[in-house]
């Protein structure tokens, strides 16, 4: 046993020479990344009577080289029949966006299926069906301006009328029309209305919009009046120019409000190392991103 | 309180007259020290029966009028036997003497009580022995990483301290030091536990078959028993590391009537770094004051006296704290500027207990406990200017506080039953995160608070259990009744318990088990990190309590005389399971956030899972082998589209093997190797275009990609002298002997393929886990007196 202090000695000699010493308490190794299939990624909206659509692919996460172009076949169908088909190719615009007229309008209640065909990227399909028009019943727009924390704001409510034993989901937007590159800061105090700061992936306008998000879950079948404050938006000498308030309320899909819920939590989390890790939840079969069927109703309230 | 003693008294003595039967009662102490043993064995050779040591070393034992052999073992102790005639009741105290000079090299020991003779399964109790003899991180002794090696319990991220129990969170972990809920366990986030060994007593652990007396957590419940204090002579030890060092007293204050310990423990790497830190400051032009703290302590101390025979006080008291600060004060012409901030968290803890010995069959403990657990995180800044001050104060609060009294019974009315019953009550206070916010400035002074001050709520139990057998049959059969009151709303739940134990033919014992668990306090803390600003909230009206209901199954037997094997399996439902919403964090986005309850959602949890341990617990050689292989699963409304999803900690394979061996009369030898497979993680693994210029990157399922296994080897060794007044021991020792670079945490980050150090060529995204605890060796010379 007198040997045992240099065997102890041996050990930690071995030990500490195996070392990097330039990294002995922070080791770095690589690591394997799952593999991944790619499948076709779609980007489809659908409403009144039109349809627009942006279709690509999915790829590893380690892959950075430009993503390739698509040669698909489209079909849209309306309760199993065929209602619309065309080709979409982004050979030479791989940002193309397809925008379709319908015949007809799309109609509540209907199942409406997607599916995009693609040689190179197989099949996505993805199936919604058409939500009733949101029922407005009243819009109440005070024009007393009120003094807040950050600036001057006026009070505006809506009450929404929901259908009863239906899951409704409203989307509701602000836009300032007339005012290019003026953000109109839209609030509300109301604990169950989510704000979200994304929008649509297929629309150019950056700044103008406020989007909410509400679930009928605690007033299902009642009506419901949701209140805003709607930031003044131009403090310069209010008449000098023209411009319009716009508010859209959306009956969308559950999957499209789930898609867009988790789309807002993995963007706003992203630089937080402490928060959880969002999934992009999404209806494509067989591929990603969202066929969004939603009916909407409009409304100018407050116009300079 | 004299008139329910009195009632009690003559309720449970008049329950002898109906027998022939008479008890003896008493005491197990060490004879070296006056300490009370926990779970020694008394046991009559002649009639087969025997009991064992409650947690103040009492027993009782009722039997027939006769001869008996009674003997009392404790494992590293020599037995002792009385032979006596059994024809009243008696008091007989067992003063049992260290088998060993050295009991620390060499456990040993006669008949102690047999895995298969206990109801009780899923529960493990270590000897503090040899928790002090295994290898650990930086030489540091630690019960919950020893804990860690054991099957069902896992660990968190590799060096941290944190126990996931059969597919359980931290805040399902009862911990009790000396009866007292302990909420922050460790120090250095989680590197080191809060229990410092040279002042313990006793550790065990349970996991499952939860008896009516526990509960209030659903996975498990550790019992830290602090020692008493030599009745006879002063001693102490201390001890010299590479981060932290150790002194321990302890002694009678009146001879062998009352004693007390005090026992502290202090890092020193922030005496050690500050004057490198100033001299780096000033060796860069610096004349500015630059302060460090970065420090943990803690500080146990216990003090008892006895009445008489019957009565025995304690009072014990543990603080600990985390510091961590730095300032920096920049005199600059006229203007001396001054930036503080920093960390701080920890525990206080007292519990003042009275043990009463109301007749040979019935024992009393009461208690009444404070337990304080605060986290303050500040950031100042001052500004002096021509003897005008401004300044930026901003801090951070939030912890919780306990106050509770309990009232525990044993009741022994034969060898074949023992009885326990008992009632509880705790008033807990929240500090659930408040922002204070001072500006001072002429022209913008502000003080406000943001967030929530504190809340209230209180918690009851009333519990009953008997352990008893009937032929090869044993069985602890009990009730726990709880309720809690939070601001309006009122819970109250009936957790039925139930243990069985058969003994085959064969020596094999077939245990059985099934516990409902509540739990009415939630950690809300990040999956991704755990940090000291993790909240202890309360259920509410929104957020209900936790729940659980765990089976289990099992075969126990002792070969050789010293081989425990144990065979478990186990199923697990929790329900309320809490977790923040994904994309929440501690940190608030968005005003509406302040509020917790919108940052958290509830859910299921389901795990399962088999056990096997073979343990050795005396001889030259001691330890054990375990292996565990589990599945642990969690599903919330808005987390992975529903899905149930592996947690984190779900560990198909989890073995340690662990042993400790006596080299020689001064020379011992440790070491334990650990496997255990990869925690599961959330990653981005594909990306898609969703529109010009959009790309999303997403995970897929929820913790779908696997860290590496991790494995590591851990060794120490100790030369044990003996000199004229002490005796010193060196105890060097390696941790990760063979440098696996184990997995603590992922990253992503792009390579240039062209450049590495030119981020316009073309790149690459990888994914790197990072392993911070290389091969570590220690030393510590540590001192016995």
């Amino acid at each position: 046993m007198k040997n045992i202090k240099y065997i102890i000695a041996a050990i930690i000699f071995i030990g500490l020479s195996s070392c990097d010493v330039d990294n002995l308490f922070t080791t770095v190794r690589e690591i394997d990344i799952p593999e991944h299939e790619r499948k076709l990624s779609i980007n489809t909206s659908l409403t009144g009577d039109s349809m627009t659509i942006f279709i690509s692919h999915s790829k590893e996460i380690d892959d950075e080289s430009d993503f390739s172009p698509i040669d698909a076949k489209v079909s849209l169908r309306e309760d199993g029949n065929e209602i619309l088909s065309f080709d979409y190719n982004s050979e030479n615009n791989l940002d193309l966006i397809i925008d379709k007229k319908l015949d007809e309008a799309i109609k509540q209640g209907k199942e409406y299926s997607l599916k995009v065909d693609s040689k190179k990227f197989g099949t996505a399909i993805a199936s919604e069906i058409a939500p009733k028009n949101p029922v407005i019943e009243s819009l109440n727009f005070n024009k007393e301006v009120f003094k807040g924390e950050f600036g001057e704001y006026c009070k505006f409510s809506c009450v929404i009328n929901d259908e009863k034993d239906v899951d409704n989901y409203y989307f509701i937007s602000f836009k300032l029309l007339n005012l290019d590159g003026r953000y109109l800061e839209v609030n509300s105090k109301d604990p169950e209305l989510k704000r979200v700061f994304i929008r649509s992936d297929l629309s150019n306008n950056y700044h103008s919009e406020s989007f909410f998000l509400v679930s009928d879950k605690s007033f299902d079948g009642n009506k419901r009046k949701i209140s805003f404050e709607i930031d003044k938006p131009y403090y310069g000498n209010n008449n000098q120019y023209k411009y319009k308030v716009v508010m859209q309320v959306n009956s969308v899909t559950k999957s499209y409000y789930n898609y867009v819920i988790s789309r807002d939590q993995a963007l706003s989390s992203n630089d937080n190392p402490f928060a959880e890790p969002v999934a992009i939840v999404d209806n494509i079969e067989n591929g990603y991103g969202i066929f969004s069927v939603y009916a909407y109703k409009k409304y100018v309230i407050f116009e300079n | 309180m004299k008139k329910t003693l009195f009632v009690l008294s003559l309720f449970f003595s008049l329950v002898p007259l109906f027998s022939q039967n008479y008890t003896i009662s008493g005491y197990v102490e060490d004879a070296e020290t006056g300490e009370k043993m926990i779970s020694a064995y008394v046991f009559d050779n002649n009639s087969g029966k025997g009991t064992v040591t409650n947690t103040y070393g009492f027993y009782s034992l009722t039997l027939p009028k006769d001869t008996i052999d009674l003997k009392a073992s404790f494992i590293g102790y020599t037995s002792i036997l009385k032979k006596f005639y059994l024809n009243k009741n008696v008091t007989i105290n067992f003063k049992l003497e260290s088998s060993n000079q050295l009991k620390e090299i060499e456990i040993t020991g006669e008949k102690v009580e047999k895995i298969e003779e206990r109801t009780q399964m899923s529960k493990v109790e270590v000897p503090i022995m040899q928790i002090k003899t295994l290898p650990a991180l930086f030489g540091e002794v630690d019960v919950l990483k020893t804990l860690q090696l054991l099957p069902g319990v896992q660990s968190g991220t590799e060096g941290a301290s944190g126990l996931y129990v059969r597919g359980g969170s931290p805040d399902q972990n009862l911990v009790l030091l000396d009866n007292v809920p302990v909420y922050n366990v460790s120090h250095i986030l989680g590197i080191f536990s809060v229990f410092n060994a040279d002042a313990l007593k006793n550790v065990s652990i349970t996991k499952g078959g939860f008896p009516a007396r526990y509960g209030g957590r659903l996975s498990s419940i550790l019992e830290i028993n602090m020692k008493d204090g030599n009745m006879k002579e002063y001693h102490g030890n201390g001890s010299i590391g590479i981060i932290t060092s150790k002194l321990m007293v302890e002694g009678p204050i009146k001879k062998n009537k009352s004693s007390f310990i005090v026992s502290g423990r202090r890092t020193y790497a922030d005496i050690l770094l500050r004057p490198l830190i100033r001299a780096a400051n000033r060796a860069e032009g610096n004349d500015g004051k630059v302060g460090l703290d970065m420090y943990f302590y803690d500080l146990n101390a216990k003090a008892n006296y006895i009445i008489n025979d019957k009565n025995r006080i304690y009072l014990s008291f543990y603080s600990g704290r985390d510091v961590f600060g730095s300032s920096y004060e920049s005199p600059n012409n006229d203007h001396i500027s001054t930036f503080a901030g920093g960390i701080n968290w920890g525990n206080i803890i007292t519990a003042l207990r009275w043990n009463n010995q109301i007749s040979p069959k019935l024992f009393m403990n009461s208690t009444l406990t404070f337990s304080d657990f605060k986290t303050i995180f500040f950031s100042d800044y001052t500004d002096e200017y021509q003897g005008k001050k401004e300044g930026f104060f901003a801090k951070y609060k939030s912890g919780i506080r306990d106050m509770a009294a309990k009232l525990d019974f044993d009741y022994i009315p034969s060898p074949n039953h023992y009885v326990k019953f008992g009632a509880g009550y705790i008033n807990h206070t929240y500090f659930p995160g408040a922002i204070n916010l001072k500006i001072e400035s002429e022209g913008f002074p502000l003080d406000t608070v943001i967030g929530y001050d504190k809340s209230k709520s209180s918690e009851f139990d009333l519990y009953a259990e008997d352990d008893f057998s009937i032929g090869q049959l044993k069985a602890n059969v009990g009730l726990h009744l709880s309720g809690f009151l939070t601001g309006k709303k009122f819970y109250n739940s009936l957790q039925p318990r139930l243990g069985l134990r058969y003994l085959l033919n064969n020596g094999i014992a077939l245990k059985g088990s099934f516990a409902t668990m509540k739990q009415y306090i939630n950690l809300l803390t990040s999956e991704s990190i755990s940090t000291p600003l993790d909240l202890w909230v309360p259920s509410t009206e929104k957020i209900k309590p936790q729940y659980s209901w765990q089976g289990a199954l099992g075969l126990a037997k002792t070969y050789w005389e010293n081989y425990e094997f144990s065979l478990e399996g186990y199923y697990k439902e929790m329900d309320n399971v809490i977790s923040y919403r994904p994309g929440s964090s501690f940190f608030a986005e968005e005003p509406g956030e302040i509020d917790w309850e919108n940052k958290v959602v509830q859910g299921k949890g389901q795990s399962y899972g088999l056990e096997f341990m073979i343990q050795k617990q005396r001889g030259k050689f001691y330890g054990w082998l375990a292996y565990t292989l589990s599945w642990n699963w969690r599903q919330f409304d808005g987390i992975n589209n529903g899905k149930k999803y592996p947690f984190k900690y779900d560990r198909r394979h989890d073995f340690s093997i662990v042993g400790t061996y006596k080299l020689s009369k001064n020379t011992v030898l440790s070491g334990s190797w650990i496997f255990s497979t990869g925690n599961a993680v959330t990653i981005p693994v594909y990306k898609y275009r969703i529109g010009p210029g959009k790309v999303i990157e997403n995970s897929g399922e929820k913790n779908s990609f696997r860290l590496s296994n991790s494995h590591r080897l851990d060794l120490s060794i100790e030369f044990h002298k003996k000199k004229k007044y002490w005796e010193r021991t060196w105890v060097i020792g390696v941790y990760n002997a063979y440098f696996h670079k184990n997995p603590f945490f992922l990253y992503t980050d792009y390579e240039y393929e062209d450049n590495p150090y030119e981020p316009y060529g073309k790149r690459k995204r990888v994914f790197k886990e990072v392993s911070i605890l290389p091969f570590l060796p220690s030393i510590s010379y540590q001192i016995k007196f």
